[in-house]
């Protein structure tokens, strides 16, 4: 049995932390470098930064802030956010980072994903699939902060990135991304049983037992943003991770 | 590091013979039996304030009672300040022992530790309390908190304070609460001395006249308190109702520590005010080596006028070096040093000139006056 993992995800905006509410009206929750110190001395299993302005405005990675956040966490970070071109994933992995999170380009350019498994080995090569759920069924992908319908499918995109070795894929609800009441768990069943290569779940999760049914659908990991920096019935920003205790029923 | 030859010109260095202040207050005085000012006021003056036993059961229930009534149809009865301290803490289980409905605010300012929000998410969660938390924008903090850096003034904490009270005046008003519990307790902060306080940080004028000088961008959303809204916040401070419940109990704090241990699984900070990383660099580096001055001696002098701790403990306690480790300050100072954006060498440059003062810059002497009864009061509700 593979190991369960439960990974915060932070949004880097303007340089600060936000928090979307289906990719849209972020609100600011604070500085990185902090969030991370904090999550780090909670040790969490992993983590994930994802600037989300990178790709929009056409730009590369923020180096310097990737290594100033990178300072603080020892635990696996993984970045997302802006990467296009092969040269710059080493970049990326230099600042002290763990994994790479491939996005938008994967989408233009699936050729990247085999060429970043060739350059840092599959288990640091990642795919976020940002999908929304179709009318008459399915799912469709979607790139540039759920802005760019692709017309592509999430179960097709998601063989073809285990096809192209990428060691995991992160499949992200636009629908239910900030809602903190529960995540697809219909579409992580399956895309978890249409591929084998490990599923991280993200979108709505609001509750421990949301992890654990996403875990319960295949999922080999967890992740979540709301959960981990909002606290109770004013969403105040108060930055949580569960109790080892409240996980080890699982 | 001690700083006890570091003391202030005037005098030579002498040290109270009843508790542990000494001349780093440059305003300390002694009696011919060598006690200290900080001892006679304490015995005088706030020994009054402080109601323990019977009278202080008395004031205790009709205090709750007012509270409630003045509660009644609305969504809360009082607001709190949480920093994650064992203060506040101890506060929040004061009053939900006498159920009260408190809001919460914690003002985020990009310090906390891991300790602080996992004291705030226990407090809240085992007590029921709901809480708001004011993150004030980093880019801002960040160049305001590095211009009084720069400037060295004795109070480094009005960025954060003044932030705060912005935070208060929003949250009470919004939520119409008239009472707001405070923290500040004469068990534990009878000593302190006026010349360690530094300026007010209610004081707008002051606070932008130390940015102009030193700061190097333009402040997009810190909530400055306006000259107009002072004036409002001034009158609904005479609305408002500040209260230390604290003052009304046989407050210890090792109890306390217990107690919130105990009942809510406290971390226990090892130290005073290290919620914050800042506080710990200010408290355990900044002010030490800057002023020669070390708080904890205020604080444990308050213990002994309290009859908490006794006068050799506390001599033994000054003895210990402010970081347990040389790796534990570095760290510290790193951090710092990033966080707030600078380098190495701006870093030691600005630690070896000398500070600025307080009085080089104006403030509101209209109000100054009654701010400061009101601050001194007030900086305790988040401490
Ligand atoms: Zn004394």
């Amino acid at each position: 049995m593979q190991i369960r993992r439960v990974i915060p995800v932070l949004l880097i905006h303007k340089g600060l932390l936000y928090k979307s509410k289906n990719f849209k009206t972020p609100k600011y929750v604070g500085d990185p470098t902090n969030a991370v110190k904090i999550f780090n001395e909670k040790e969490v299993d992993e983590i994930a930064i994802i600037d989300i302005d990178a790709t929009m405005s056409g730009r590369e990675p923020n180096y310097q802030q990737i290594r100033e956040i990178a300072g603080e966490a020892f635990m696996p970070l993984a970045y997302g956010g802006g990467i296009s071109k092969i040269d710059q994933i080493k970049k990326v992995i230099d600042q002290g980072v763990e994994k790479v999170i491939l996005s938008h380009y994967a989408l233009t350019n699936p050729e990247i994903v085999s060429q970043t498994v060739k350059q840092i080995g599959s288990s640091s090569t990642v795919v976020c699939l940002d999908f929304k759920k179709k009318f008459f069924g399915g799912y469709e992908i979607y790139t540039k902060n759920g802005t760019n319908p692709t017309g592509k499918n999430l179960i097709d995109m998601a063989k073809r990135y285990e096809e192209l070795g990428a060691g995991e894929l992160i499949i992200n609800s636009i629908d239910r991304d900030g809602m903190m009441d529960g995540y697809d768990l219909a579409a992580i069943k399956t895309v978890t049983s249409a591929v084998s290569v490990p599923v991280i779940a993200l979108g709505g999760a609001g509750t421990v037992n949301d992890l654990l049914n996403a875990f319960e659908c295949g999922a080999t990991g967890a992740a979540a943003g709301s959960m981990f920096v909002f606290h109770g019935k004013h969403k105040a920003v108060l930055i949580t991770y569960p109790e080892q205790s409240e996980l080890s029923f699982i | 590091m001690n700083s006890k030859i570091k003391s202030n010109s005037n005098l030579t260095y002498k040290i109270c013979t009843k508790c542990v202040m000494d001349t780093s207050d440059p305003d300390i005085s002694f009696d011919d039996k060598g006690v200290c000012i900080h001892c006679s006021n304490f015995e005088n003056n706030q020994k009054n304030n402080w109601f323990r036993g019977e009278e202080g059961e008395t004031r205790t229930a009709n205090l709750v009672e007012e509270i409630k009534k003045e509660g009644v149809g609305k969504e809360y009865d009082c607001i709190i300040g949480l920093s994650g301290g064992v203060d506040s803490a101890y506060l929040a289980y004061w009053g939900w022992q006498y159920g009260l409905r408190m809001l919460a605010v914690h003002v985020d300012a990009g310090w906390n530790t891991e300790m602080a929000v996992k004291n705030i998410e226990n407090i809240c969660k085992k007590l029921k309390i709901d809480l708001i938390t004011e993150v004030i924008d980093w880019d801002d903090m960040r160049a305001i908190q590095k211009a009084f850096f720069k400037s060295k003034v004795v109070n480094q904490d009005i960025p954060q304070d003044h932030a705060f009270f912005a935070a208060l005046y929003k949250y009470s008003t919004k939520n119409n609460i008239r009472y707001v519990l405070n923290g500040y307790n004469i068990s534990s902060e009878s000593a302190l001395p006026l010349a360690w306080r530094g300026n007010n940080a209610m004081d707008v004028v002051h606070l932008k006249a130390i940015y102009k000088k030193y700061g190097d961008k333009k402040i997009s959303s810190y909530p400055f308190l306006q000259v107009w809204k002072m004036r409002l916040f001034y009158r609904i401070f005479h609305n408002l109702k500040i209260v230390s419940p604290l003052n009304l109990m046989d407050y210890n704090k090792n109890v306390a520590l217990e107690t919130l241990k105990k009942e809510v699984d406290f971390i226990d900070y090892g130290g005073k005010h290290h919620e914050s990383v800042l506080t710990r660099f200010q408290q355990s580096y900044f002010l030490p080596t800057v002023y020669g001055y070390e708080k904890r001696r205020a604080h444990l002098a308050s213990l002994i006028m309290s009859g908490q701790m006794a006068r050799e403990e506390a001599l033994k306690e000054l003895e210990k070096p402010l970081y347990s480790s040389e790796v534990e300050k570095n760290n510290d100072i790193e951090y710092f040093i990033k966080k707030i954006g600078l380098s190495r060498s701006e870093f030691n440059q600005i630690m070896s000139t000398p500070p600025d003062s307080h009085d080089n810059f104006p403030n509101q002497d209209r109000f100054n006056e009654k701010l400061d009864s009101i601050s001194a009061f007030f900086r305790k509700i988040i401490r």
